[in-house]
């Protein structure tokens, strides 16, 4: 395998891996801020 | 059959790269830091039988599924002590594999109580089969992300253990929809959300399993060199898990996370009633709203509060274990202990100043630290004992959290309602408490402040090639 083939394989994982935990985080963040408005109205 | 699973098998190749290795990691805690929103269940599970209004006498109370929480962590910190050294030699993969099978397990098991109104299957399930999951999964990644992360080792296990603060953020908002998607006029819909939810996490930790890699023994991040010079408080050595709980070193780390986590989680739980009691019934009263009114915008208000220090505490978890890499491990517990001295006994000031802007700011603060001590101590536990058994020694100080899992809300009630008895006004009830969980934290500042580098008499020698250390201790 080039390097450059390597290093795009490495990114592409790199996008799937943190999306696949960063998606649901990035909800449940949402939940929270949606939530704590009620607090400062 | 499961010999894939093996250390020697998730060997990373050469070229990859290092940053796959969180994803993983948080892959598992994210799943298991779902038992703090365990809560979401309580009022759901003591309407089993009775659907509409829990039934006296026949559904559970909540300090019967109180109990649920308590086990899981209680055998988290027992499993986490055990285990630590068989997950050390297993590696990340199979620790991963093993807490994965384990957590859905126990959901399953949980789900099957739940069905047949059996209280001590869901403890069992939960609370025991689920607990050893989670003791597992969290000390899963933790050695191999200071491996894979030599040069940034706060940053890295500040991560996962971000993951684990995480984990009820998902978790519960999940468990309510998934009630609310099975809910039927004859089932509340829980233990059908115990199924979906065990499958849910198994799939998502088996991904991080197979996912999971260890770097080869003699890698090194690219351009990064070992210091040639020693620092002050970071050991080039190594001490073993069983010689590591014969030193003060441990002991005072021990006692250092148990009071930090006894008060932090002691006003966690209460977070939402305080912030009621002291601020808003009075602020909505004020606004003219009839007394439904003021409980139903109370309560929906506490709520927020409580998502929002959870928020903190994640947020913290990265922030603080980060800076410890600059700062250094000691000067990070000497902030978060006495800083959190001075918060926490400003918290009744702010009582009397109607502030619920500076109540919230202190406390935000005050959360951030409690997960930035959970954070740091891995990193602290590598510069005191080495790498070599890190997740071990890691995994028996984990017993201080579930000593300070029962300890803290137990002091918290049983003062609170001590006082309430003895006719203290409920707004002015956590006041001594606050003052108790800054002396608390006081005699955490003294055990970090005694904390000085381990003797060389308990470091490990190798057979083949002795350390510098050792040598010395040899002469000696």
């Amino acid at each position: 395998m080039s390097q450059s083939t390597k290093s795009a394989s490495n990114l592409i994982q790199l996008i799937i891996s943190w999306s696949i935990v960063g998606i649901p985080s990035l909800w449940a963040i949402w939940q929270v801020v949606v939530k704590t408005m009620v607090l400062f109205q | 059959m499961l010999s894939f699973l093996d250390r020697e098998k998730s060997i990373a190749e050469p070229g990859y790269n290092r940053w796959l290795f969180p994803p993983a990691a948080l892959a598992v805690h994210l799943c298991i830091g779902q038992v703090y929103g365990i809560s979401v269940f309580n009022i759901p599970m003591t309407k089993l039988i009775g659907i509409t209004e829990s039934q006296k006498g026949v559904d559970w109370t909540i300090p019967e599924i109180g109990w649920i929480f308590s086990i899981a962590l209680a055998v988290l910190g027992l499993s986490a002590a055990v285990f630590g050294k068989w997950a050390e030699r297993s590696g990340p993969r199979k620790t991963m594999f093993v807490s994965a099978v384990c957590w859905a397990t126990g959901f399953l098991v949980s789900a099957l109580g739940i069905a047949l109104h059996n209280i001590w299957i869901v403890y069992f399930g939960y609370g025991v089969i689920g607990g050893i999951g989670l003791g597992l999964g969290y000390i899963s990644p933790v050695s191999t992300l200071m491996k894979w992360f030599p040069d940034r080792p706060g940053m890295a296990t500040g991560i996962a253990i971000m993951g684990f603060g995480g984990g009820a953020m998902i978790g519960s908002p999940l468990a309510v929809e998934l009630m609310n998607f099975f809910k039927t006029p004859t089932s509340m819909g829980v233990w059908e959300t115990f199924v979906a939810m065990g499958l849910i996490y198994l799939v998502f930790m088996l991904y991080g399993a197979f996912t999971a890699r260890v770097p080869a023994p003699d890698w090194k991040p690219e351009g990064w060199t070992p210091s040639a010079q020693p620092k002050k408080m970071v050991t080039s050595a190594n001490v073993t898990a069983d010689m590591a709980i014969k030193t003060p070193q441990f002991w005072l780390l021990w006692g250092v996370l148990c009071l930090n986590v006894t008060a932090g989680i002691g006003v966690l739980g209460q977070a939402s009633p305080m912030i009621q009691e002291m601020f808003l019934f009075k602020k909505f009263r004020d606004m003219g709203l009839d007394e439904q009114q003021v409980i139903k915008m109370a309560a929906a208000a506490g709520g927020g509060f409580a998502a929002l220090l959870s928020l903190f505490n994640l947020v913290g978890r990265f922030f603080w274990s980060s800076l410890s890499d600059i700062l250094g491990r000691k000067t990070n517990y000497m902030i978060y202990l006495g800083l959190g001295t001075v918060l926490y006994a400003l918290i009744p000031t702010t009582g009397q100043l109607g502030s619920v802007v500076l109540f919230v700011a202190l406390f935000g603060v005050i959360m951030s630290m409690y997960g930035g001590g959970f954070a740091t101590i891995p990193a602290y536990l590598r510069d005191m004992f080495g790498t070599m058994q890190v997740g071990a020694i890691h995994g028996r100080l984990l017993t201080a959290w579930s000593t300070a899992a029962v300890l803290g809300p137990v002091l918290v009630n049983y003062i609170r309602e001590y006082q309430i008895n003895n006719g203290v006004p409920k707004a002015e009830a956590y006041n001594i408490t606050m003052y108790i969980m800054a002396g608390l934290l006081m005699v955490g500042f003294i055990c970090n402040y005694f904390v000085k580098e381990v003797s060389t008499k308990f470091h490990h020698v190798e057979q083949s090639s002795p350390t510098t250390a050792n040598l010395q201790t040899q002469r000696a």
